[in-house]
């Protein structure tokens, strides 16, 4: 079951009805557990199986380590469970499926639904927190399961702290309130929006710039065109996910973290790692970068390296085996050392520039960057990147050999069928980049707004691509 | 002993060594989000200074935790006591 597939809000909708029958907290979480069960055998057995069976271990196991006196030696045991459970269903999964981003649907289902890899990252944390005593072991299974499982984010996150989600459980609303309505519908329209109508155009051309013998890419400017609709994309699609997912659980009075806050404004990477991805980048900054970084501290410069070295390191096997995920890695490991020597010099050049046109340089430049370091996050293979990377420094052959006028009017790929598709989700983002702040702002107001929510529907309804069957992206991780 | 008073002035006195910047005026409302330079990438670096200054250890979970200037000279008058 795809998230914002039919079968997806009929699910929505059905526990929405039976949730607000009952009254009693322990009956509202059982059915929000039930829900979530259901979502997971969608995709087989194995999912529930599997979730379930960790979030059991993970629970007994922290509530008796704690009572014994939880040793290091104890976490050790846990955790490395919890990390060769989850390596072994990547390497599975990417023997099975080869590139993540070409694999079919079905074959992939059960564990690229399985959310394996965020679930595991909150059940590390917890084992974490529980053995440096920031807080006492979850005494209730259930919601700990209902954690682990949450139908709404249980496929790509946010990740949850499962404190803070359980102070939320305790809590559940006993009727549908307006606000809580009124925000959730929103999140997911808008969620289905970002999806549907802006990141679903640009799949066509992604596909023909990096799969296969990349059959659009042949010039330099092609490759420079793929990358950037590939960070495009990638932002509307996770993001469209993240609305979907905050939005749906809102409808139960859950409020999940955010994970995005306009990372395309950024001035810097650095920047762009608090606005992008925030809940795995802050799972990555508290349990990795400062404990590195704590450790070699007496060492200045070379503790901020290491930890940098190690965060991304890391992120970059989470994301996957291959070699172009490491390549990805390192680049963004150079660009935040190389940012960390510069600050100083950068923060003169902001005030020197004024903070406006420093941005008007900066933001473009920060964009650039990511999505260079995107062509080996999204090339299918080292082959696939090089090609691309000859092309994109081939200086001779970098504009495309068509007339100008021609360009200008209709584009490179003037014969492309999908051409006008691909502008107007293009044009779209740009409008929607552009009133962001607006947007969310708006996004937020408990006020129903009937004219707004009947907007978004026509609107998602015109210009929607259905029917298109991909998958949200990050449901790969 | 330290008044609460001189540890503010040394403090500020770090940071503006740390960081390169004469302009730093602090306060116990002072965060990272009011000094450019003080970041994830350059907070341990800073406790690190603080530390042998007063001659004092954090824990980790202390040294992320505080929220601004306050909350770590609160800290560090603890520690001296």
């Amino acid at each position: 079951m795809n998230p914002g597939s039919l079968n997806y809000f009929f699910l929505l909708i059905g526990t929405m009805v039976i949730f607000y029958l009952f009254k009693e907290n322990k009956s509202k979480q059982s059915i929000l557990l039930l829900a979530s069960l259901l979502f997971l055998s969608f995709f087989g057995i194995i999912p529930v199986i599997t979730c379930v069976f960790l979030s059991i271990l993970n629970f007994y196991f922290a509530q008796q380590a704690h009572k014994g006196g939880y040793g290091f030696n104890k976490l050790v045991i846990i955790n490395s469970f919890n990390v060769i459970v989850l390596l072994a269903f990547r390497f599975v999964n990417e023997l099975k499926m080869g590139s993540l981003f070409t694999a079919p649907l079905i074959g992939e289902q059960f564990i690229a639904a399985l959310g394996i890899g965020f679930y595991s990252l909150q059940n590390i944390g917890y084992q974490i927190d529980v053995y440096k005593k920031r807080y006492f072991p979850e005494e209730s299974l259930l919601p700990f399961i209902l954690c682990n499982t949450f139908f709404t984010r249980v496929s790509s996150g946010p990740i949850l702290n499962i404190k803070v989600f359980n102070t939320s459980l305790s809590k559940l609303p006993i009727r549908l309130k307006e606000e809580d309505f009124t925000v959730g519908l929103q999140r997911i329209l808008v969620g289905l929006i970002k999806k549907i109508v802006i990141a679903e155009r640009f799949s066509y051309y992604i596909n023909l710039y990096f799969d296969g013998i990349n059959p659009g890419v042949k010039t330099g400017y092609d490759v420079v065109a793929g990358s950037f609709l590939f960070t495009l994309q990638l932002y509307f699609d996770f993001s469209g996910y993240m609305d979907l997912a905050i939005g749906s659980a809102r409808m139960f009075g859950i409020n999940l973290n955010e994970n995005f806050n306009m990372p395309l404004r950024s001035q810097s990477v650095s920047e762009w790692w608090r606005r992008w991805h925030i809940t795995l980048i802050n799972w990555f900054t508290q349990y990795i970068y400062y404990p590195v970084a704590y450790r070699f501290r007496s060492k200045r410069t070379l503790a901020t390296i290491l930890a940098i070295i190690s965060t991304f390191g890391i992120s970059s096997v989470w994301h996957g085996f291959g070699i172009t995920y490491l390549i990805w890695g390192c680049l963004h490991i150079v660009y935040l050392i190389v940012e960390n020597f510069l600050k100083k010099d950068l923060i003169k050049l902001n005030e020197k520039l004024t903070p406006y046109y420093y941005s008007l340089i900066f933001t473009p430049f920060t964009f650039m960057m990511v999505s260079f370091s995107n062509l080996f996050f999204r090339s299918n293979s080292l082959q696939d990147a090089k090609r691309l990377l000859v092309t994109l420094f081939d200086l001779s052959n970098f504009w495309p050999k068509i007339p100008f006028v021609t360009w200008l009017v209709h584009g490179v790929h003037w014969k492309m069928q999908f051409l006008l598709s691909l502008r107007i989700g293009v044009i779209f983002a740009l409008i929607y980049l552009f009133f962001e702040h607006k947007i969310i702002t708006r996004l937020n107001q408990p006020k129903f707004n009937v004219l707004l929510v009947a907007f978004m529907i026509i609107f998602l309804t015109i210009f929607g691509v259905f029917n298109s069957g991909t998958r949200f992206i990050y449901m790969n991780f | 002993m330290r008044t609460t008073e001189q540890i503010l002035v040394e403090l500020q006195a770090i940071f503006i060594k740390e960081f390169s910047d004469k302009n730093i005026i602090l306060n116990d409302g002072t965060t990272a989000n009011d000094i450019a330079m003080w970041d994830s990438l350059t907070h341990m670096g800073l406790m690190d200074t603080i530390e042998r200054h007063f001659e004092i250890s954090f824990s980790l979970d202390e040294m992320i935790s505080f929220k601004n200037v306050g909350d770590l000279r609160a800290a560090i008058i603890t520690k001296l006591i």
